[in-house]
């Protein structure tokens, strides 16, 4: 717009305008105006359509110096004031974030400058005038200051554009990975959903037809069949003994789960430790008597055993005690004792001389799936026995210890708070 | 083992002061089991190999207990229980659920029908289910 300024504000003084030519200022007035439209119009389209206005800002600027230097040159003497058009110019170019443009800015203004001198004064007395190399001199220096200064403004405005940029795309990769880690989340998510659907129908499955093998063996061993030899009794007990391991194992698996989410039922009541011990003692007394151990269980008169549990789950605890005791010790003795520590606290301990397990291993012990290494291959488990006891134990209100040495035995032993103090 | 689970149940002489027990259960291995060992111990005892066969038998005799299955065809046994409860004949009628499906939900939901008590099958010899049993049937 300012080409129009400067085209129109000389226009009122004419008899300065070293050209009179009416019809040549009327065109260069249409001139400028016409440029002017045309490149805005230019611009609105482009930006409706979305294309890129950085070719026609160029052009834009190219035109604006162009034709500058050729009006600067029309109006003759009266340019003084309006070669600070240039700095515009400049500046406009840096705006357009490019740091040739004031460059090119620059030397085109130069050489009109220098051209406009010559123009001016008759070839011959180029030397003349001391004034007029001096006024030469400073637009050319001053040319110098403005170059400088467009071009460190265009380097300040290109390194702001590219922090900006720089932020806005960290902050695009920051939501991508975002919504990459949810997408991820809600997969584990559902494969754990499934993992759990999995497991629960296998169990089902399993227990079934273990259901079926210890239904019918109990109720040959039961005698609801009549009699049965001895030997037979003996085979019968041993394969109800490892029926009921199967059954514990299939439990195990399915409880891990349950127990670390929260998604099991503790039917809590007050409950008879006594009746647990006796109960797991006497289902258990077949394989110990197979193993030819001595199986006692140690309970003196007078010992307070109410406590508040789930009676089912403390059967799970104390099974999974007892029937490691038993795996594990090949001579020897098995001994569960109850006692009473302090008057409203119960002590269980289950008392092996079984092999024993190194300082090492007895850190580890309670943790999810650890086996220990003198066991591993032995026997079969899925080291989440000991692991689930110790979770139990602590639901009802205790803790797991245990105290073992190599070749002399080990002690797992737990307390309980009483519900009444003896 | 090819237990007929659709023929005609057991049928309990109906002046005598046995109790009846019906068995809603669809494996046969463990229908043999728990039907045999019921008519050892002195029951008298009906057998449905699906929920809607267990449903209109329940409804439609006098029956002392049911000993429910929960994962059975055509009507879950949940879905039976709540059926069950709107009858007028069989909502009192005690109900032990035996299934091999644990888990919080699935006990809760028949739990929240009245359901006496909520075993699991592997966990349970026939004797100890005839203890349970014997416990609401005074």
């Amino acid at each position: 717009m300012w080409l129009v300024i400067l085209v129109i504000i000389p226009s009122l003084f004419p008899g300065l305008i070293k050209i009179q030519n009416p019809t040549l200022l009327t065109v260069n007035i249409l001139l400028a105006l016409f440029t002017s439209i045309f490149y805005e119009v230019l611009k609105t389209r482009y930006e409706k359509q979305g294309k890129n206005t950085q070719l026609i800002l160029n052009l834009q600027l190219l035109t604006s110096v162009i034709l500058l230097t050729w009006f600067l040159h029309l109006f003759g003497r009266i340019n003084g004031p309006f070669f600070v058009l240039y700095l515009l110019t400049v500046m406009e170019s840096a705006l357009n974030l490019s740091v040739k443009f004031p460059n090119i800015v620059v030397a085109i203004a130069g050489v009109s400058t220098v051209v406009e001198f010559f123009w001016l004064v008759n070839v011959g007395e180029i030397f003349i005038s001391l004034y007029t190399g001096l006024q030469l001199f400073v637009r050319l220096v001053s040319l110098l200051f403005i170059r400088s200064y467009g071009i460190s403004l265009a380097q300040k405005f290109i390194s702001e554009q590219e922090s900006r940029d720089k932020v806005q795309s960290y902050a695009k990769s920051l939501e991508e990975t975002r919504a990459k880690l949810q997408g991820l989340n809600d997969k584990l998510r559902e494969l754990d959903k499934q993992k759990d659907e999995f497991v629960s129908m296998a169990a089902h499955e399993l227990r079934s037809p273990l259901t079926a093998i210890k239904g019918y063996l109990s109720m040959v061993v039961e005698g609801d069949t009549g009699d049965i030899p001895e030997k037979a009794r003996e085979y019968l007990a041993d394969a109800m003994a490892v029926t009921e391991r199967l059954v514990r194992l299939v439990n195990n698996m399915l409880n891990v789960s349950r127990i670390e989410e929260g998604r099991i039922v503790y039917q809590m009541e007050e409950t008879s430790l006594i009746r647990a011990l006796q109960e797991v003692y006497n289902s258990s007394r077949v394989e110990a008597e197979r193993k030819n151990l001595n199986f006692k269980l140690s309970i003196p008169n007078g010992t307070g055993d109410i406590i508040k549990a789930d009676p089912d789950r403390l059967r799970e605890v104390i099974g999974n005690l007892v029937s490691n005791a038993i795996k594990f010790t090949d001579e020897g003795e098995v001994v569960i004792s109850m006692t009473n520590p302090k008057p409203n606290i119960v002590k269980v301990e289950i008392i092996d001389t079984g092999p024993g397990i190194s300082e090492e291993e007895q850190k580890k012990l309670f943790q999810k799936f650890y086996r220990a290494e003198s066991t591993a291959g032995k026997t079969f488990g899925t080291g989440l026995g000991l692991y689930i006891t110790r979770l139990l134990i602590e639901k009802f209100g205790g803790k797991i210890h245990l105290a073992s040495e190599i070749d002399k035995g080990s002690n797992f032993w737990f307390e309980l708070p009483l519900v009444k103090s003896v | 083992m090819t237990t007929d689970l659709q023929s005609a149940p057991v049928n309990p002489a109906p002046s005598s002061d046995k109790k009846v027990i019906l068995l809603v259960e669809d494996d046969p291995f463990l229908v043999g089991i728990y039907k045999e060992k019921l008519l050892i111990e002195g029951f008298d005892v009906f057998v449905a190999g699906d929920g809607l066969e267990g449903l209109d038998l329940a409804t439609s005799r006098k029956i002392d207990l049911i000993i429910l299955d929960i994962m059975i065809p055509k009507l879950s046994g949940i879905d039976l229980l709540a059926r069950l409860k709107q009858d007028e004949k069989g909502k009192d009628i005690p109900v032990i659920a035996l299934t091999n499906l644990s888990g919080m939900s699935n006990e809760k939901k028949t739990r929240d029908y009245g359901v006496k008590e909520y075993l699991v099958k592997s966990n349970y010899t026939p004797n100890q289910v005839i203890e349970i049993i014997r416990k609401y049937l005074t």
